[in-house]
């Protein structure tokens, strides 16, 4: 609750923050929505543009720009071997009571070893996938709407691999599409709506995992997830698990959990066909009673007319 | 009549009313193909006629193959020519050229292949459209989303604007001063286009001006007389004696004879003799030439950049541009009756190699205005009510140059492309304007042309430099009826206003003393001429409106125009801007002008004495009828609307006795301002030259808060 109340308080409290006097100079040119540049290596393009209101309204909304961009940015133009240096994000996160303890302890084992750290050292960074400057920590993106979430989650990953040119810019390279990479996969469609990629691509059952897993390591096989005790519900359906455990109490939400099998039967058409299957019963039975109810009063009132 | 089917059917009820039925839609059906034609064609004034052209007789097969053979032989001539340029000595050059065109590869080169075309399927003569729909009566069109549909060429070229400079489509980007989009919805689409929008530039419209005898006395003809041509029918590929006025008009196609006079030649043929261009006077009326040759037919191959420019020329560097490639004005005016060079570029943003890098590159027009069939896409954005075939596609810098266009100066590039975000890339990379390019222009004096022996308008301004010559314009794509660019400061609200200000007022002092200039060697001719009040009222034309039509316009400004300045996302656009003098007539006159009145232009030219020249277009039948009820409900009031007028007066300017009524002569309310797009320069503006206190942009008048601009102007990495 009182985090609730703290995202509400920084959502509202964020568009109005001043800049400060270094973060307009900053922004004089970085606010320019067009600023990029084509790297001439990759061919790829490099986004500098920051919109100062979606920056104000992330969850690093209160930083200043010089709280993470050292001295080499203070003048123009910027020193090169600063703009070369990756950002470092643990000196902040790592062992910081804000956050929940050890999980960035964590997530850096399990980036170190992951395939896009081994695969692109010294160009994979924190950054790649949670763009600092719009990023929302998890205690405020966690929706109740799981397709929302699985929505919101995996557009990180496709931000990257479903767009090529980002690919490009990133390795310099060209991968197969996810269609042809997926091709195996039936109802490819429904499934990336309905699970998020890191359920099949890391490597453990932990929910922030960042231990991102070499393709040919990626979970292949359909009954883990369909099945009872699915692996989704200690993953995708964590919170769900634990908010239900919190309303039903313990027992209850484990004998219900499974009531209703999780990615087998989770088909929205289905649900739709069946109620209407029941609508269409129901008003079947009732204009039967209403149609036999008539013919009897009907039959009362002849009967009656006969017997005058 | 006595047949017994008919008479049994007629006898009975329901067989004498189906009958009945039957004559009244034969009747009906033959009323709207055949009468109904008729009686518009008689009532609007127009003449159709069989057109003829000297196309000569049918060569020979000899003659046919010495004429395929010559025109390779001379292109590979002019290729080889071209080849050793570089050669500096005449002799080895001439050796040079003999050793290509001996050479295997040289001489295998065919670039008409339609030499081969025409004669297998043995065409010897040239006859117009008729020839060329023998194996093209279809082609296949590519749709801006990749469809490919199939179509009839000559339906595709006669509804394109080229052949009826009009549209009554929506999607101009323009909205009248009532705020209503022109022709969008909830309106009665008019037709709008070059057919109908009189403008100050050419001083006269199509209907008036479409193909004039002009007897003039230049000073080398020593007092001899001279006949030129003019007029606006000289760059339009449709042939008659008259612009598709038929196609105006509701249920009106273009007649037959007009879709067989259609020059299909001058896009299409590389070899296009532009000499053959003049007026010629038949018993009919006056019509335009065209060349019909076999030799220019057998050159046919998709529009280059010259075929566009041998109309284009006239808006792009000007009629009176220098060191035109061969072919070219003023090698090209005609035989006999030459026709009449203008002076004044109507935009003054050449597309010659020396003045535009993509010129240079050898792009041809068709590169980025991408046609599809016969239909020339010219942007989305527009601001002059010239009619657009296309109006959803778009033609911009980004579809070829990416949102990141400054790749080479690695320390700058991103810090460049920001400024695309703010800027359009003409916005630097236009650097001037020609110098000939006319602000100001007088049609109520005429002064006399030595050189071509008539009296012409007097530019009183020209200027090709920034803030002089164009301005810079917060612009979002959309423009007014009257040709003002629409658009808001990004970062300040309410504070830009250009159509009380950019547009309204001269106030740069080198500007004002050329007017001042001009006013007083215009005194020398016109000894009534008040110098300080002519100064006064061309550099401020507002000074025109009473004080009352001073509120409403604001009013109107701020209650229709400012919520389409507001849409969309704003960019500074330079924009050409222009006003002229013309006379008006005053019973539809609107907070934002008066309806202008067209010249003739053989009086006009011939005696310099405007007002009998306007009469005397008054006097033509299609202006006539602009006055009266029809047009009134159809088109008039519609017009009028968008003008900011409200209604159409409908009162003819001429009182019985022939002299004018309620006409007088006025600078339009504010300038126009022209798109300028081309005379793209490699190397953009420096930092400096807007980023300081004396530099080009009026950062005030574009509507930036004081703070803004002082940071502006004083940038810590400028110092």
């Amino acid at each position: 609750m009182m985090r609730l109340l703290l995202f509400c308080a920084l959502l509202l409290l964020a568009p109005l923050r001043p800049l400060s006097a270094d973060d307009q100079t900053c922004l004089r040119c970085h606010g320019m929505q067009s600023m990029a540049y084509l790297d001439p290596h990759t061919g790829g393009l490099r986004n500098l543009a920051i919109d100062p209101q979606t920056m104000a309204a992330s969850s690093h909304g209160k930083l200043r720009c010089r709280s993470c961009h050292g001295p080499g940015f203070e003048a123009y133009p910027h020193f090169e071997e600063a703009k070369r240096e990756a950002l470092h994000c643990l000196e902040c996160h790592k062992g910081n009571d804000r956050f929940p303890y050890a999980l960035f302890e964590s997530i850096e084992k399990g980036f170190t070893r992951s395939h896009h750290a081994r695969a692109l050292p010294d160009r994979f960074f924190c950054s790649s996938c949670h763009d600092p400057h719009a990023f929302h920590g998890l205690f405020q993106t966690r929706v109740e709407d799981v397709p929302k979430q699985v929505r919101q989650d995996n557009h990180i990953c496709l931000n990257c691999h479903h767009n090529n040119e980002r690919i490009k810019d990133m390795t310099g390279r060209l991968l197969p599409t996810l269609q042809r990479s997926h091709a195996w996969l039936p109802n490819l469609e429904r499934h990336w709506q309905a699970v998020r990629c890191v359920e099949c691509h890391t490597g453990s059952s932990r929910p922030q995992d960042h231990f991102i897993l070499d393709k040919s390591l990626a979970l292949r096989d359909c009954v883990a997830c369909h099945a009872r005790d699915s692996l989704l519900t200690s993953k995708l359906y964590l919170y769900r698990a634990e908010e239900e455990r919190q309303k039903a109490g313990f027992v209850n939400a484990l004998v219900l959990n499974n009531a209703y099998v999780i990615g087998m039967t989770r088909n929205l058409w289905l649900d739709w066909a069946s109620l209407a299957l029941l609508a269409l019963t129901l008003l079947v039975l009732l204009g039967h009673g209403f149609a036999r109810w008539l013919v009897n009063r009907k039959r009362a009132a002849s009967n009656k007319e006969g017997d005058a | 009549m006595n047949s017994p089917i008919i008479t049994r059917l007629w006898n009975h009820r329901w067989g004498r009313r189906t009958i009945w039925l039957l004559l009244i839609l034969v009747a009906g059906g033959a009323t709207v193909r055949w009468i109904y034609p008729e009686l518009l064609t008689a009532y609007i004034g127009v003449v159709n006629a069989p057109l003829t052209y000297d196309i000569g007789e049918p060569l020979s097969e000899r003659e046919f193959a010495r004429l395929g053979a010559e025109l390779t032989q001379n292109y590979r001539q002019e290729r080889a020519l071209a080849q050793t340029a570089s050669e500096e000595n005449p002799f080895a050059r001439r050796l040079k050229v003999d050793i290509l065109m001996r050479t295997r590869s040289f001489q295998k080169e065919a670039p008409y292949p339609h030499i081969e075309y025409f004669y297998k399927a043995g065409i010897r003569r040239y006859e117009g459209p008729k020839t060329c729909l023998t194996c093209h009566s279809t082609i296949k069109v590519t749709d801006s989303d990749g469809k490919v549909r199939q179509v009839n060429t000559l339906e595709d070229v006669v509804h394109s604007v080229h052949f009826k400079f009009q549209s009554t489509a929506s999607g101009f980007s323009t909205f009248g001063f009532d705020g209503r989009e022109v022709n969008g919805k909830g309106t009665q689409p008019i037709p709008v286009g070059k057919i109908d929008r009189a403008c100050g530039v050419p001083g006269s419209f199509t209907w008036t001006g479409w193909a004039e005898l002009v007897k003039s006395k230049p000073a080398h003809g020593n007092g001899e007389v001279e006949i030129r041509s003019e007029g606006c029918g000289q760059c339009h590929i449709g042939g008659g004696y008259h612009p598709s006025t038929e196609q105006m008009l509701p249920g009106h196609d273009a007649p037959a004879e007009a879709k067989a006079g259609i020059d299909c030649l001058i896009c299409h043929a590389t070899g296009y003799d532009m000499n053959q261009r003049t007026v010629i006077e038949d018993k009919h009326g006056r019509r335009w030439n065209q060349d019909r040759s076999l030799k220019t037919a057998l050159t046919v191959g998709q529009p280059t950049a010259q075929t566009c420019l041998f109309c284009h020329q006239h808006n792009m560097g000007g009629d009176r541009e220098e060191n035109l490639p061969a072919g070219s004005a003023p090698d090209n005016l005609g035989y006999s009756k030459r026709r009449l060079l203008h002076p004044g570029a109507k935009r003054g943003n050449s597309f010659q190699k020396e003045f535009d890098v993509h010129a240079a590159a050898g792009m041809v027009c068709t590169d980025c205005h991408q046609p599809e069939g016969h239909k020339i896409p010219r942007g989305d954005k527009g601001v002059d009510l010239v009619a657009n075939d296309l109006p959803h596609k778009k033609v911009e810098c980004e579809g070829c140059h990416t949102a990141a266009p400054h790749v080479k100066d690695t320390q700058d590039r991103a810090l460049l492309n920001g400024h695309v975000d703010r800027l359009s890339c003409e916005a630097c990379h236009i650097k001037e304007l020609r110098a000939d390019n006319v602000v100001l222009r007088d049609w109520v004096h005429p002064v006399w042309d030595a050189e071509e022996g008539v009296y012409v308008f007097k530019d009183v301004y020209q200027s090709g430099k920034p803030g002089k010559g164009f301005k810079f314009l917060w612009f979002n794509g959309n423009g007014t009826f009257l040709a003002n660019a629409l658009g808001d400061n990004p970062v300040a609200k309410n504070r830009y206003n250009p159509l009380m200000n950019q547009l309204v007022k001269i106030d740069d002092p080198e500007a004002l003393a050329q007017i001042r200039q001009a006013a007083l060697e215009l005194q020398k001719s016109y000894p009534d001429l008040d110098v300080e009040r002519y100064v006064k009222e061309a550099s401020d034309p507002l000074t025109a409106l009473t004080p009352d039509m001073l509120a409403k316009r604001q009013k109107m400004i701020e209650e229709n125009i400012r919520p389409v300045m507001e849409k969309g996302k704003s960019r500074l656009y330079p924009f050409k801007v222009f006003n002229a003098i013309m006379y008006e007539e005053m019973g539809n006159q609107g907070p934002f002008g008066a309806m202008i009145l067209p010249f003739d232009y053989p009086v006009y030219y011939e005696t310099g004495k405007p007002l009998q020249s306007v009469k005397k277009a008054l006097e033509h039948p299609i202006v006539k009828r602009m006055y009266e009820a029809p047009f009134k409900a159809y088109m008039m009031d519609e017009f009028m609307r968008y003008f900011g007028v409200g209604r159409w007066s409908g009162e003819y300017p001429v009182n019985s006795d022939g002299s004018l009524k309620n006409v007088e002569a006025h600078w339009m309310r504010q300038m126009g301002s022209l798109m300028v797009n081309h005379g793209i320069r490699k190397e953009g503006r420096k930092c400096k030259e807007c980023h300081s206190s004396k530099g080009i942009i009026d950062f005030e008048a574009l509507g930036y808060p004081a703070e803004r601009i002082a940071e502006l102007q004083s940038l810590p990495e400028m110092k």
